[in-house]
């Protein structure tokens, strides 16, 4: 009778508290080292520290990793670190612009927000008195009829572009694109002033 | 010659010789209904052409008076006055776009230059780092970036980007001053040429991520499995396989991004400092944008002033387009290649 020892499944490959606290350790120091760069060169503030500690976060584990296996996993490093920052980069005006919108715009919202127009306020009136209704019901309007109008045109352009594939499918595909970059107003501005002045 | 019977080819309907029936026409000639469908839909895909050939049409109608008289300084010279005289009477005007063209190109490179590597490498990071919930979490909150108005970003953009922008555009001139480009004249970083560029890369961030991440994410699997199996690290495969795959996709985005820096109007109006003179230093408080020349000047324009601002439409319009034609080129040039 042999006694099977069934062995416990093991992760060599995953990171050991060791490793761990090494990361951690790294981390707290490229803060201490951010600390004293923001103390003793021009950078100040949230954004000159915010700036340090990336800098020397990343060169830190570059080093760390550098140590431990070779200069691939190093840049490998690097590139991650990179990568982070461009995301963390990206992710903080969204949430600056949707806590912006929300930390000064809470006060005015209220229950006859959709349901009051501004005819009966004032600009001294309190922000509770008067609604959106009528922008509202102007948006809907507006955007109402650009869809009749446009959505056809729109559809009857991809299936040109798709199905029928005449002459002048490419300078077609090519305008479309143009116009989708420059919508930012100005051609249809432009474009209103003429039917105004007609 | 008797003996020799003559041979009729049988068919199977020799028994009925009234109704052998006509063999069905083979035509290239398409049904009624195609017929109908194909003008409806051609007219269609024409409407877009016809609409863009009307804007086209209306602008240089209206700017071709001012483009004849200043000819080619509309572009080269900067100066933009109207002088009347006592009865309030145009007497004289100058109209040239020079200061505002390089204040459109200031802003929409420095908008390029730090958004796109920005966003190309949060793209690498949504493609090959971001795993399950999170990457659908940042996805849907960079998509919901996109698809806010210009208008909020402008108001952002003035409000909380200003004093950052301020701080990094002062620590700029403090240790890169003696480039002529971080140089200034006065102590004024506010209103600058090098914020507006900050809130259009802000601006411009989300489509390009979006569109570098679409093409990251159709590099074949096989190639990307390919090299991990050869050893190689993220950054050794990202290099070998996804940016040669990539490569037009990535130019293709930032040239749109490029095109939309250079066509945005209601942020830069809000966030930049309108002021019509030449100004290559773009950490000053003083800078020029030919869309928010137009919408700055519209409310209070003469009719000889209106046609000029025509013009300047006309000129954005065809820079919009010509952009437009270098990214295609470049897309077609760069294609789809890779190992």
């Amino acid at each position: 009778m042999t006694q099977t020892t069934i062995p416990s499944p093991q992760k060599p490959w995953g990171t050991s508290i060791a490793q761990r606290l090494t990361t951690a350790a790294i981390l707290a120091l490229a803060g201490v080292l951010a600390g004293a760069a923001t103390e003793f060169t021009g950078l100040s503030g949230k954004l000159g520290f915010a700036a340090a500690y990336f800098f020397f976060a990343s060169l830190l584990i570059f080093v760390q990793q550098l140590r431990l296996r070779d200069l691939a996993a190093a840049k490998d490093s690097l590139l991650s670190s990179f990568a982070f920052l461009a995301i963390t980069m990206t992710l903080i005006p969204i949430v600056s612009i949707v806590s912006t919108v929300f930390l000064k715009g809470y006060k005015g919202i209220h229950f006859g927000m959709f349901t009051n127009d501004m005819t009966q306020a004032s600009v001294n009136d309190p922000v509770t008195s008067g609604g959106l209704l009528h922008a509202l019901v102007g948006t809907i309007l507006m955007v109402g009829g650009a869809l009749i109008v446009s959505f056809p045109i729109g559809l009857l352009t991809a299936l040109y572009l798709t199905e029928i594939r005449g002459k002048l499918a490419h300078p077609i595909k090519f305008l479309v694109q143009a116009m989708v970059v420059c919508h930012q107003s100005l051609p249809d501005y432009l474009f209103f002033r003429f039917w105004l002045s007609q | 010659m008797p003996g020799v019977y003559k041979i009729r080819p049988m068919t199977l309907l020799e028994n009925k010789p009234g109704s052998i029936p006509v063999p069905r026409e083979i035509t290239t000639q398409p049904r009624r209904s195609d017929q109908i469908f194909r003008a409806v839909v051609t007219i269609g895909g024409m409407t877009s052409l016809v609409i863009l050939g009307l804007i086209a049409l209306f602008l240089s109608l209206k700017g071709i008076s001012v483009l004849r008289v200043e000819q080619l300084s509309f572009i080269t010279e900067s100066k933009w006055e109207v002088l009347q005289d006592a009865e309030g009477k145009v007497a004289e005007s100058t109209f040239g776009l020079g200061a505002m063209l390089i204040g459109t190109f200031l802003a929409a490179f420095i908008a390029v230059i730090v958004g796109v590597p920005i966003a190309v490498l949060s793209a690498l990071y949504l493609t090959f780092y971001a795993r399950g919930p999170v990457k659908k979490l940042l996805i849907s909150l960079i998509d919901l970036m996109a698809a806010f108005p210009s208008l909020l970003f402008g108001f952002w953009g003035f409000i909380v980007l200003m004093s950052s922008g301020e701080y990094w555009a002062k620590l700029l001139n403090k240790y890169l001053g003696f480039i002529p480009f971080f140089d200034v004249p006065a102590p004024i970083f506010e209103r600058s040429p090098f914020i507006a560029g900050l809130v259009l890369a802000i601006m411009i961030i989300p489509i390009v991520t979006a569109i570098s991440r679409e093409i990251f994410d159709q590099t074949p699997l096989d190639r990307v499995q390919a090299a991990y199996a050869l050893g190689a690290s993220k950054l050794a495969m990202i290099r070998a396989v996804v940016i040669p795959y990539g490569r037009g996709g990535v130019v293709g985005g930032a040239m749109l991004g490029l095109g939309r820096a250079m066509g945005e109007t209601v942020a830069v109006y809000t966030v930049l400092n309108v002021v019509y003179q030449v100004n290559w230093q773009i950490l000053f408080g003083a800078g020029g944008n030919v869309a928010s020349l137009i919408l700055l000047k519209f409310g209070e324009a003469g009719p000889e002033e209106v046609n000029a601002l025509m013009a300047a439409g006309l000129v954005l319009f065809l820079l919009t387009l010509t952009v437009n034609a270098i990214s295609d080129l470049l897309i077609n040039k760069f294609g789809k290649k890779g190992r």
